[in-house]
């Protein structure tokens, strides 16, 4: 019984170790990871965004920065993911001026 | 084959931030060897000398290491529990999903490192050999400052298991562990992101985020989702600590022997994350914590399944509660 509660205790570890291991093969596996378990959470939201944003990936960065400032609960990550989504309307595409975007927009003079 | 999935791959998350050995190998001052991780930057340094700067290596590396200390996790544990017992704490130790963190992430082998040489310390100090123990302990500290609990996690551990220490030997202890602790407490002062000590609302919100890290570490074999990272506890308010203790109080009083001991164990590792506050809780601070906690489940295992398999049907369960 020892035995074979055991074995099962450590093939059930094993195989969620498994599971683990694979989000952290890379960012966005990692905070996509992240942001499925906790959708209403900013961090990893916000550093989804990043991760995609240093890829160019500026469509699905500004959704991601958009959903961490509505939740973030502090100012500082909301102003960072403000920041993310000026610095794609800087330098990737014009998204500022969407609606849903512009009032987080935040404007860093050079 | 567990960690199999972590290996390919660049690096990841503050594996970005950290410096790959550029120092050099001896290159560090001493003066600065806490606030750099001395032994661990040394560990980066040959990992890139010999292996170049590629994350896949590295992370074999720190897998290597964890292997290590999950054979030194056997040995620690021979001497606490029986053979059987110790083998499945250590196999708990390697594989509990929580570790992932600290294997998968380069930068986290900080706590591979510190805990290396903190179950040698234990393993000296179960032989008697305190003098090595002691700089075993004060290398756990050069692995990661947070380390420093090594010198009451040490004694902690010979009154549970033995050798009993006389009068003399825990009056020297204290001696000696007194200037590396208070250097290692210095750098947790200075360091930017620790303040000490916090006020009692802080630590009360500190409390219930190690109780949330204890709980939801032990849940991951169930749902390794509840790892996904979620650091910010900032949605923690004092008075949730009262919840959580009375959730986890039965687990104290009715829980066996081992389980008490796991509690005391992961208040003691733990202290300084409470009394000095991070905005952030991270998986891999339990590493050093989950060595006696893989020893209490491998425990509950062993005497779980002798209570279900006897005869004596629910009698021979006071075992659990330690009543026998």
């Amino acid at each position: 019984m020892r035995v074979l509660i055991g074995v099962l205790l450590l093939s059930l570890s094993a195989s969620q170790t498994y599971t683990r291991a694979l989000e952290w093969r890379s960012d966005e596996a990692l905070w996509r990871a992240g942001v499925r378990a906790n959708p209403t959470l900013a961090l990893p939201a916000y550093n989804l965004g990043s991760t995609l944003a240093h890829e160019g990936r500026w469509t699905e960065a500004a959704d991601q920065f958009l959903v961490a400032a509505q939740h973030a609960k502090g100012g500082d990550l909301r102003r960072l993911a403000g920041i993310g989504l000026s610095y794609i309307d800087t330098v990737g595409e014009p998204i500022c001026e969407q609606p849903r975007f512009s009032p987080w927009c935040v404007w860093v003079s050079p | 084959m567990a960690y199999a999935g972590s290996l390919g791959g660049g690096w990841v998350y503050e594996d970005h931030r950290a410096d790959w050995g550029m120092d050099g190998i001896w290159a560090m001052p001493l003066s600065w060897a806490i606030s750099r991780r001395w032994l661990t930057n040394q560990s980066y340094a040959l990992t890139t000398a010999f292996l170049g700067p590629d994350p896949s290596m590295a992370r074999l590396v720190s897998l290597a290491w964890h292997l290590v200390n999950g054979w030194l996790v056997w040995l620690v544990a021979r001497r606490a529990v029986t053979a059987s017992i110790s083998a499945l704490a250590a196999g708990i130790f390697l594989l509990w999903p929580i570790q992932v963190e600290s294997v998968a992430a380069v930068a986290y082998r900080t706590e591979l490192v510190s805990a290396t040489f903190f179950l040698l310390a234990l393993i000296a100090a179960e032989r008697g050999q305190l003098v090595v123990a002691w700089l075993c302990a004060c290398a756990t500290v050069l692995g990661k400052e947070m380390g420093v609990v090594a010198f009451a996690l040490v004694p902690l551990w010979c009154a549970w298991v033995g050798p009993n220490w006389t009068r003399r030997q825990g009056q020297g202890w204290a001696v000696a562990c007194l200037v590396p602790a208070l250097a290692g407490l210095w750098w947790a002062h200075s360091y930017s992101s620790f303040r000490i000590v916090a006020s009692p609302s802080e630590m009360a919100i500190s409390l219930s985020s190690v109780l949330l890290l204890v709980g939801r570490g032990l849940w991951s074999v169930f749902d390794p989702r509840v790892l996904s990272i979620a650091y910010d506890t900032r949605w923690l308010v004092p008075s949730s600590v009262i919840p959580l203790l009375g959730f986890c109080l039965p687990f104290y009083g009715f829980g066996t022997p081992w389980m008490r001991r796991a509690c005391v164990w992961i208040a003691v590792a733990m202290s300084l994350r409470i009394v000095a506050p991070s905005p952030e809780f991270h998986d891999h601070y339990l590493y050093t914590s989950w060595i006696v906690v893989s020893l209490a489940l491998a425990h509950l295992v062993n005497e779980g399944a002798a209570c279900i398999s006897t005869k004596n049907f629910p009698a021979r369960c006071t075992s659990l509660t330690g009543a026998r």
